[in-house]
């Protein structure tokens, strides 16, 4: 790993950090529109005083949640306090009080949090990648990044000042591994093409006029259906995923999946001939070019659900010139 | 994974590892499953986010398999209440058997096999002659005629009979046996050695009217020269019928004869419902000092008079536990007793009247008036120094429909005999053995008022014929009798009414040769 230390206790926030931390727990307070009693409830909930923080400075850090992701409510919604209330509530307090109190560098947010979380992030790391060693390695470089190594326009950046508290810290953590490592192996490994499928095989092929047919009244129809179902689709034909891992994901029984699976299937299939039909293929033709081979299907399938672009995440900022996502 | 770098826009961990959990609202979960579906690398991401993916596998619980009767657990309700109704059927089924099971052995050993009747048996063929000499003799000169003046209320040849109170409904079908038991009974009654008739009180047993056609063949004429004229069959077992006799036994003949001398098995045979045996029974209980069957026996209150089949007559004053041999003092061999009532007025009732009972037709009763009238037609000719014709017809209502069960009293104007018959299931009545003249015909039925005729000529030529039409009475007025019953009905109206002309009944012994002894206590014999 990249990663230099695992050893965060031995790292001291700068003043200049804490300063700043403090004016902008200053100007985000007043922003927080939420009566006293409430903030003390939700600061008293979250355990932060023995996290070393403060009931102000878990304001601030309410109030940044709040904001960024707009108290749970979709955008351009204006929460008022009891909405503003309600999703505090919902969140996981004692957890963001400890992730940000470790973001802001307080000695006894990180003992708890090496305490509770370094065994489970180990074990996850070690999992995911096969490897003692590299599970070592990956968990290690995650607690110097996450201590604040890395800094940016000499602050120190915890990637932990990102977590909001709607899902657990646990979760959270597994995920910004799940990430690190992906980083590691685009960074160790070169581009190898999938065993037995050539992605750029669809592209460099040149596509026969009625398998273009074909792909456009793919298109059409796969936009027509709903984003849970295209990423059904995608995880199951695509990802080869499990029953299991989907349901799991969705939150619901695999044998939901199933059954969504197969009706998907069909309607796709008939949607498909009725676009291809009205495409200028006879009712012979269509079925003739879904049915010769299945394959083509999927590879079209797979190519169009790869090569969309999507705007679901305007906010976020472009890929690094390292290649790392946020 | 995919090993394809993406230079897109991703979301963050946070997003991710909330919607793995999720806790996304439901606009951020719809867009990030948008990008999901185009994203294979966030796929992958929240593919490896998810909680348990890194654990291994927990092996699926082995269910523990469960004893077969487990399997069982709806079953068993069903199970136990089918087993219940099974005990249930097996126990009332037992219950519905037991009783004739346990009846049939009583009745067994109620009835043990009697010792022959040898004694009787041989004598019987020689008694018959012997006792119908004198009563052919008697018939044949009109002595004996006038001597039975008096008038003899029998009830019964080898009968038990009753009086019932008046108005009391009498159900002749009752008679018939219906349950196994009593079946069984008439079975023995046709079959036993000794035949008796029990007396039901009225105390809630069946009663019936017997037919009148005892031709006893042992006896013949003897017999059918008695007056008997009703009987009355209890279907009671006899151990009741024979308790509650002495209750009712001051209207009661008892007399029991022994089926050897009954070998016609006439047809009545088959609705006597207690035999011989049965009210023999009571007597084992308290058998005869000579310990021989019971031939004939009367009752009278708790005064009983029986006759062995040794013809020796014994009185019992304490309702048969006690008997004490009476002294003979007829030259002959008693052969029935029985119980009598005497009129105190009009003596002139001749034994026609006895003989014109005989033939009164019961309805109903399993005979017909024709087959009665043959078996009793030739005993009553014997009786009767004129010939006889009959009278006949039919009871019908104002619409004509017939009336069955009506009472038909057929009242001779020159002697005051009456004869009383019913109408059958078409109505119909048929008196015969009457004499050329003038009779009074009444009929009453239930429900409608009273017909008299006041003069029906009867010829000796040919039969009369007179139909009868009753009007509608008044409900009140309804009175109910059944069939079988109106004689008895009649007999006791007489009997309790102030126009009655009996006395107390007394016993009445009849010798082989045709000789009738009385006696009010029994001890005291007189002959008549």
């Amino acid at each position: 790993m990249d990663t230099a230390s695992s050893k965060p206790a031995d790292l001291v926030l700068p003043v200049a950090f804490e300063q700043q931390s403090t004016a902008a727990q200053q100007g985000t307070a007043r922003r927080l529109n939420l009566q006293a009693n409430v903030l003390e409830e939700l600061w008293r909930a979250a355990e932060a005083e023995s996290c070393g923080l403060s009931a102000e400075e878990f304001s601030v850090v309410l109030a940044s949640v709040g904001e960024r992701v707009n108290h749970g409510l979709p955008p351009g919604v204006l929460p008022d306090a009891v909405q503003m209330a309600v999703f505090f509530r919902s969140l996981h307090l004692a957890e963001l009080a400890l992730a940000q109190a470790c973001a802001l560098g307080r000695e006894a947010a990180w003992e708890i949090f090496l305490r509770r979380y370094r065994s489970e992030l180990v074990h996850a790391a070690v999992s995911m990648t096969g490897s003692a060693t590299l599970g070592h390695d990956l968990a290690d470089s995650l607690y110097a990044e996450l201590y604040g190594i890395r800094q940016a326009a000499g602050e120190r950046r915890s990637p932990l000042a990102s977590y909001s508290g709607r899902g657990s810290l646990l979760g959270w953590l597994r995920t910004t591994l799940v990430q690190r490592w992906r980083d590691h192996h685009r960074r160790t490994h070169r581009e190898t093409p999938l065993e037995g499928f050539d992605s750029a095989a669809p592209a460099a092929t040149p596509i026969p006029a009625k398998l273009e047919q074909l792909t456009a009244a793919l298109e059409r129809t796969l936009r027509g259906i709903a984003a849970e179902d295209r990423f059904l689709l995608s995880a199951y034909y695509l990802d080869r995923q499990t029953l299991r891992q989907i349901a799991q994901t969705l939150a619901v029984h695999e044998a939901t999946i199933s059954r969504r699976l197969k009706r998907l299937a069909d309607s796709l299939r008939a949607q498909l001939i009725e676009n291809l039909l009205s495409s200028g293929f006879n009712k012979a033709a269509a079925q003739e070019a879904l049915g010769a081979d299945p394959r083509d299907i999927e590879i079209n399938l797979r190519a169009l659900l790869q090569t969309s672009q999507t705007s679901t995440f305007p906010g976020k900022t472009a890929p690094t010139a390292t290649g790392e996502t946020q | 994974m995919s090993e394809r770098l993406q230079f897109e826009i991703h979301p963050d961990a946070d997003q991710i590892s909330a919607f793995v959990e999720h806790a996304l609202p439901a606009h951020e979960r719809e867009r990030m499953l948008s990008h999901l579906a185009v994203c294979p690398e966030c796929r992958a991401v929240v593919a490896f986010s998810l909680p348990n993916i890194e654990e291994p596998a927990k092996s699926m619980p082995t269910p523990a398999r469960k004893p077969w009767w487990a399997q069982w657990r709806f079953a068993w309700p069903a199970a136990a209440a089918l087993a219940a109704i099974v005990f249930l059927l097996l126990y009332f089924y037992k219950g519905a058997n037991a009783p004739i099971a346990s009846e049939s052995s009583e009745t067994a050993r109620a009835n043990p096999p009697r010792p022959p009747i040898s004694p009787l048996q041989p004598a019987a063929p020689s008694a018959a002659p012997a006792v119908q000499g004198p009563r052919a003799g008697s018939s044949g000169n009109g002595a004996a005629v006038a001597a039975d003046e008096k008038h003899q209320m029998v009830v019964s040849s080898r009968s038990v009979a009753m009086l019932p109170m008046a108005g009391r409904n009498i159900a002749s079908s009752a008679a018939q046996p219906a349950a196994a038991a009593p079946a069984s009974a008439d079975q023995r009654a046709v079959t036993g050695a000794g035949v008796a008739r029990g007396l039901g009180t009225g105390v809630g047993s069946g009663i019936a009217k017997a037919p009148s056609a005892v031709a006893d063949a042992g006896l013949q004429q003897p017999v059918s020269a008695s007056p008997a004229t009703e009987a009355i069959a209890s279907a009671r077992p006899a151990e009741s019928a024979s308790a509650i006799a002495p209750a009712a036994s001051s209207a009661v003949t008892v007399e029991v004869t022994n089926a050897a001398l009954m070998p016609t098995a006439s047809s009545d045979a088959a609705n006597i419902a207690i035999d011989g045996n049965e009210v023999g029974g009571a007597l084992l209980k308290h058998a005869l000092p000579s310990h021989q069957p019971v031939l004939s026996m009367a009752t009278q209150a708790n005064r009983m008079v029986a006759i062995d089949t040794r013809n020796a007559v014994f009185l019992s004053k304490d309702g048969g536990k006690h008997w004490k041999a009476v002294p003979v003092r007829w030259p002959s061999r008693a052969v029935k007793a029985n119980l009598v009532v005497y009129p105190v007025a009009n003596p002139a009732r001749s034994l026609r009247d006895k003989a014109a009972s005989l033939t009164a037709m019961p309805a109903g009763n399993g005979m017909s008036a024709g087959d009665s009238s043959g078996a009793l037609g030739a005993q009553t000719q014997s009786l009767k120094e004129a010939p006889d014709s009959s009278l006949s017809g039919t009871v019908t209502d104002p619409s004509g429909a017939v009336i069955p069960g009506t009472s038909v009293s057929v009242t001779e104007a020159a002697t005051g005999m009456v004869r009383a018959a019913k109408t059958d299931d078409r109505g119909r009545y048929h008196v015969d053995g009457l004499a050329p003249g003038t009779y009074r015909v009444e009929a009453q039925a239930p429900g409608f008022n009273r017909q008299v005729l006041a003069a029906v000529s009867v010829s000796v030529s040919h039969p009369a014929v007179q139909d009868i039409s009753l009007t509608v009475g008044a409900v009140s007025q309804a009175v109910m009798v059944q069939a079988g019953s109106s004689e008895i009905s009649e007999l006791a109206k007489k009997e309790k009414s102030g126009a009655a002309r009996s006395a107390s009944p007394v016993f009445e012994i009849t010798t082989d040769r045709g000789e009738h002894w009385t006696s009010a206590d029994g001890v005291n014999w007189t002959h008549n």
